[in-house]
């Protein structure tokens, strides 16, 4: 589904990704460990388009398409969804009306005919359900005023709504208590099927309690240093990252 | 009633409270309103349709003790409109609102002066102008808030906001305090800005073309204001008006 | 309260204006009004280059052809600019080349000013330049700094010794065509401080000019250039003070500061000119055009004024942020009392990419008098990533004053970032009650809550100005309270 190839990337001029080989196929659960700062949401930045970013070497491949040459939308509708780390609030733009122009931009894309009003309340509804999120969420502005936990499960119920592919989860267990924790990670795991992927990025363990990899990678220094199984994220949380910092120290 | 060009007379006798829709299309504004003691005036001032020759409006409004103006000045597609729009709290508990928006695009040109004069204690003014420029759209803001000697406990805000889309938009912002009274609480607040780059990222990860994201963002930016127009079919012809096509 | 605060309020209660007093000093003073020879004059009495005559004359030429702005928000009264003399000076006996050279009597008049002209008496790590009425008395620490290769000297030495660097320089930031003002100050300036700092050089004491008005009948017009070539950085400080005279007296001033590539300059006025009486009688008239260019890459300049004296005050301490990524800064506390007026901000104009602006003004108001807040901020076309922010805060104490604020902004780039916020209000009585409750008379507690108020711009001046402004702002709010 995805493949990277020698991936670098760099923010104003200071280069983060230095060189990420990564092979995702359908089904699979990737997850990816690291210190602060190694380049963790970098990665998924760059996966998703965003522009403060700029690839200089590389290729990523997303369903045989050229990903880096899309614009993010078009990424989006090919179906890479991020789960942002820190979703931004945007006032004055309603849920409804935001994850309508989502939905129908989706479905413009693939060439087919825009949901009636009618049909988009009732997929809401149902996916609502599906991921245990309060109503009233959605008749708020996007994330405005939302805590912490709201904003994240906000996140899971879009991608309940968008059905995508390649699922990103950028650090989505950072500042919830453990109910919230269970609830986007139950969402994620409903969701899951063998025609998706998912890469859950992440600093600790705990969340890998609820979606258990298939693969672990380490990025330190902007690469990936080691690449193992759901039982080297057990070795990390006991052992800390500081080894792999002695031992990786160029 | 429907505007004539003349100078023409309002008033709201005491206790009443009256909703007015002006349109403004090709006749130049010269009203002069009272509102007596306890009175309650809407008026909404709009321009919706591009207009042919340069227009003027000149609005003088006098509140007395107790009473309330709520006054909108909408302005969509504007060709060199100067508004001018003159507030007296003559008399004690009146209160203010004032709301404009505008949305200028290539040729166009927008004025909006006001002034807010606190002549008597404990009233209160709100301001909110909102402009969104594109093209080589100009437009400028001067607002004034002046609290009389002895005008004590007055509140007054006044905010402006201008949103630019175009390299070529150019947008001037004046918001003038002028205070003699010390018992008070004044502010003003003026920003210029452009589209929120990154809400308009976090738009497009969920599949919304960049074009229709800034139009969802543009009407949010004046939804703002139209939400405060104390009229529901203005607000329904506006949202209409701005509505991103999704 | 820690020990000094009380030894301060002590000294708040017992003072008036303590810089009132005047100099006998022997003085060549010239016949009033203002003409060409007036000008010829003046510029042979300095012995002047030509190239310096014609600039004057220049000015003045075109200085006639000006009228007084009126657009600020003050009431000056008409002043007959031929009722002026336009220059004084303390006779020399000869060349002052060293401390034992100056006049004694100068050197009490600074002494009791607290700006010992002795360089074993210093000012801890501050080099001084005095400038008494129309001409520079004495530089301290010049051959230490000339080490480095900083030259710091009077401006009308700096016409004679470095004349390639003020040609190069005068006028550059402030041509005599920016105002009224500024084209009278170009026409007859009598003196000022002139400082260059060379490439790569960070200038290792505070560089500081003191200005006194002495003379009567006079005015003052000094003029300073400050250069920081790329890679350097200089600490200005100014202050000022003039006798206690029932005449109003004009002080017309120019600073201009050139900034060049990733050099930085800090300047830092405080202004305490006789403002006047509590009935308004006499003052200085302050009519100061200051402006920075910040012109090469990276560059920095930042403004820190507290403005307490003078009957008027009429300055916009300004930036021109032409390199791209330059700094301007503004920090303003301006205080007018009795019958003072003051009309002060400062414009900004973003001319480079990713200039960045801020400015933090805080005024306060009290007695009779009237206190604006004038700014621009000014984004031009190819300013892209262009930020400024504003917050200009008011405060009234009493009912018979005026607090204004009239920014302007001038937008036309859609990448600009700009926010303007401004306040207006009194003190609380709940702070007031609170500091009551706790023992602290009512003009004790406004004294202190002003200097919180003011805190973030004092927090910018160096330590020994912070102190003295701290004081200043005390005395000068003595009486306030009703």
């Amino acid at each position: 589904m995805l493949t990277i190839k020698n991936l670098h990337a760099a923010i104003d001029g200071k280069e983060i990704l230095r060189g990420i080989d990564l092979e995702i196929k359908a089904g699979e659960t990737h997850a990816i460990m690291g210190p602060n700062g190694s380049g963790k949401s970098t990665l998924s930045a760059v996966l998703a388009g965003n522009p403060l970013f700029t690839v200089t070497e590389g290729s990523a491949t997303f369903n045989g398409k050229d990903l880096l040459a899309m614009s993010p939308e078009d990424r989006a509708n090919e179906g890479l969804f991020l789960s942002f780390q820190y979703p931004v609030e945007i006032p004055g733009v309603s849920m409804t009306n935001f994850l309508r122009a989502a939905v129908n931009g989706k479905r413009k894309y693939r060439g087919e005919e825009p949901l009636s009003a009618g049909d988009f309340l009732k997929l809401m509804r149902e996916k609502k359900k599906l991921v245990e999120i309060d109503s009233n969420l959605t008749n708020r502005a996007v994330n405005e005023g939302f805590s912490g936990g709201e904003k994240k499960k906000n996140e899971i119920f879009q991608m309940a709504m968008l059905e995508p592919t390649l699922r990103i989860l950028d650090e989505t267990d950072s500042g919830l208590d453990i109910d919230a924790l269970r609830i986007v990670a139950n969402g994620v795991t409903k969701l899951k099927n063998e025609q998706n992927a998912t890469i859950v990025i992440t600093h600790y363990q705990r969340l890998l309690d609820y979606i258990v990899p298939d693969f672990i990678h380490i990025l330190y220094k902007g690469r990936i240093v080691m690449t193992g199984t759901k039982e080297l994220a057990l070795e990390l949380e006991e052992k800390g990252y500081d080894w792999i910092k002695e031992k990786y120290q160029d | 009633m429907t505007l004539t060009g003349e100078k023409q007379h309002i008033t709201i006798d005491r206790g009443q409270s009256e909703t007015i829709v002006l349109t403004v299309a090709d006749t130049n504004a010269d009203l002069e309103i009272t509102i007596n003691g306890g009175a309650e005036l809407n008026l909404i001032l709009k321009q919706t349709t591009v207009n042919a020759k340069a227009l003027t409006t000149n609005t003088t409004i006098n509140c007395e003790a107790n009473s309330r103006i709520n006054i909108s000045t909408i302005n969509i597609e504007p060709r060199n409109i100067a508004n001018t729009l003159i507030v007296n709290l003559n008399g004690e508990g009146a209160e203010a609102t004032l709301n404009g928006l505008y949305v200028a695009g290539a040729g166009g040109a927008i004025e909006n002066r006001t002034e807010i004069h606190h002549h008597a204690a404990h009233c209160t003014s709100t301001e909110l102008y909102k402009g969104i420029l594109d093209g080589n759209a100009v437009a400028k803001f001067a607002g004034l808030i002046q609290v009389a000697p002895g005008a004590q406990k007055t509140a007054a805000r006044q905010t402006n906001r201008h949103l630019l889309l175009s390299p070529d938009a150019h947008g001037y912002a004046q918001p003038h305090l002028i205070i003699n009274a010390d018992d008070v609480k004044c502010s003003h607040g003026a920003t210029s800005g452009q589209i929120d780059r990154e809400q308009l990222f976090y738009m497009q990860q969920r599949g919304i073309d960049a074009a229709t994201a800034q139009r969802l963002l543009v009407a949010a930016f004046a939804n703002e204001v139209v939400a405060l127009i104390p009229d529901e079919a203005t607000r329904q012809e506006l949202t209409a008006l701005l509505s991103a096509d999704v | 309260m820690g020990k000094n605060d009380n030894e301060l309020l002590n000294d708040i209660k017992s003072s008036e204006y303590k810089y009132g007093f005047t100099s006998d000093i022997d003085t060549d003073v010239i016949p009033r009004g203002l003409n060409e020879d007036v000008i010829r004059l003046i510029s042979h009495k300095k012995n002047e280059p030509d190239f310096m005559l014609d600039f004057r004359l220049k000015a003045f030429r075109h200085w006639q052809t000006l009228t007084v702005p009126t657009w600020a928000y003050l009431n000056i009264p008409d002043i007959d600019f031929q009722s002026i003399s336009y220059y004084a000076a303390p006779k020399a006996k000869k060349q002052l080349n060293s401390l034992d050279e100056v006049d004694p009597e100068i050197k009490a008049t600074f002494d009791k000013l607290g700006i010992p002209l002795d360089e074993q008496k210093k000012l801890s790590n501050v080099a001084v330049d005095a400038v008494l009425d129309s001409t520079s008395v004495k530089t301290t620490f010049r051959a230490t700094l000339a080490e480095k290769g900083i030259i710091f000297c009077s401006i009308s030495e700096a016409i004679r010794e470095h004349p390639d660097l003020i040609k190069q320089y005068l006028g550059s930031v402030v041509p005599h065509t920016d105002n009224f003002y500024a084209a009278l100050n170009a026409a007859v300036f009598s003196d000022g401080s002139f400082v260059y700092i060379p490439k790569g050089v960070r200038c290792p004491m505070e560089l500081s000019t003191y200005f006194r008005i002495n003379s009567m009948n006079t005015g003052q017009f000094e003029r300073t250039l400050i250069v920081a070539d790329d890679d350097s950085y200089v600490s200005y400080l100014e202050g000022c003070t003039a006798p206690m005279r029932d005449e109003n007296q004009l002080h017309a001033a120019i600073v201009e500061i050139v900034v060049h590539d990733n050099a930085e300059v800090k300047y830092s006025t405080v202004q305490n000119w006789y403002p006047g009486d509590k009935e308004g009688r006499g003052g200085i008239y302050n009519f100061v055009t200051k402006r920075a260019l910040c012109k090469g890459v990276n560059s920095k300049i930042s403004w820190t004024q507290v403005e307490t004296g003078s009957a008027i005050t009429w300055k916009y301490p300004s930036c021109i942020l032409k390199g791209d990524n330059s700094v301007g800064e503004f920090y303003s506390v301006a205080l007018t009392n009795n019958h003072q007026q003051a009309d002060t901000g400062t414009k900004m104009i973003h001319l480079g990419r990713n200039t960045r602006s801020t400015i933090i003004s805080k005024g306060i108001s009290a007695g009779y008098s009237q206190n604006s807040y004038r700014g621009l901020v000014r984004v031009t076309r190819n300013a892209d990533g262009a930020r400024n922010y504003s917050q200009c805060d008011s405060l009234l104490l009493g009912d018979k004053c005026g607090a204004h604020t009239f920014p302007y902004s001038d937008i036309n780039n859609p990448t600009a970032q700009v926010e303007h916020e401004a306040t207006t209000s009194k003190i609380s009585e709940d702070q007031i009650f609170y500091c009551n409750q706790r023992g602290i008379s009512t003009e004790d507690a406004i004294g202190l809550i002003v200097n919180g108020y003011a805190k973030e711009v004092l927090n910018k001046l160096p330590m020994e100005f912070a102190i003295e402004a701290q004081r200043l702002l005390q005395i000068s709010l003595e009486g306030s309270v009703g």
